[in-house]
């Protein structure tokens, strides 16, 4: 379980393997989300890395690549709700055939913050002649 | 007659660009001991072993090392000696040569993403 407050990063130390030419152009994406049928990515909660250092390679080789992800949206209006049921995804893609997935353990991911600041809600009025 | 051998010790192929260890061992086969200067060079070049000088003792071997990136095709390592004779001249003496061919690679594949994630 990992807790997350707005002003961390978390860092992916990411591993996969690679055979045949070398390659430019490949991606690491990781987000924090919520896994479903699909994945529920929250807005802005990602990082990217361009992959440069692909090279030759005549057996499968390991390579390591860190992407990180900034935290600076909980709570607020339109930020992400505080809550211990995410999860990380991670997703190499930018390659020669399909992208290839990760899922982290199910709700291993705690992000705490305040709650939203003001919230409004069943606005009603009532009239009568004055 | 030449005064040395060589034994050009390299893998018989590699990828583009791959790097390549070449080590020339020389073996002095004459009956004392004499300057050897080695030379090796990828097809007509670069020379990746440079006139480099040793000493090797009657009977004895010594190794050369030297590196270059495979090119795009195959090539031809060739090793060359000369002996440091008495009127202090070079004289050429062995030369040696082994083909290495371009590792035609298949393309790009991956497999095996995991991670591993901490609060930093």
């Amino acid at each position: 379980m990992v807790i997350l407050n707005n002003g961390n990063t978390l860092r992916c130390l990411c591993r996969f393997e690679h055979i045949g030419a070398a390659y430019v152009g490949a991606k690491l994406y990781a987000a924090i989300g919520k896994k479903g049928i699909t994945f529920d990515e929250i807005s802005g909660m990602n990082g990217t890395t361009i992959i440069t250092n692909i090279q030759n390679d005549s057996d499968w080789q390991p390579y390591q690549v860190t992407v990180d992800i900034p935290i600076d949206n909980i709570g607020g209006v339109f930020g992400a709700k505080p809550g211990s049921d995410y999860e990380v995804m991670v997703k190499l893609m930018s390659i020669p055939g399909s992208d290839i997935y990760w899922y982290g353990p199910l709700n291993d991911i705690t992000l705490e913050g305040e709650a939203a600041e003001a919230e409004f809600k069943d606005l009603t009025v009532s009239y009568a002649k004055a | 007659m030449a005064f040395t051998e060589i034994t050009i010790i390299a893998p018989s192929s590699a990828a583009w660009n791959e790097s390549v260890q070449v080590e020339l061992k020389v073996k002095n086969t004459w009956s004392s001991g004499f300057y050897v200067y080695a030379v090796g060079i990828l097809d007509t070049s670069p020379r990746f072993i440079d006139w480099e000088r040793a000493w090797i003792g009657a009977g004895e071997t010594r190794s050369f090392y030297g590196q270059f990136q495979m090119p795009a095709y195959d090539a031809a390592i060739n090793a060359y000696t000369y002996y440091e004779a008495s009127d202090g001249l070079l004289y050429g003496d062995a030369e040696e040569s082994k083909g290495i061919s371009i590792e035609t690679l298949g393309p790009a594949e991956f497999r095996n993403l995991t991670c591993s994630y901490s609060r930093a």
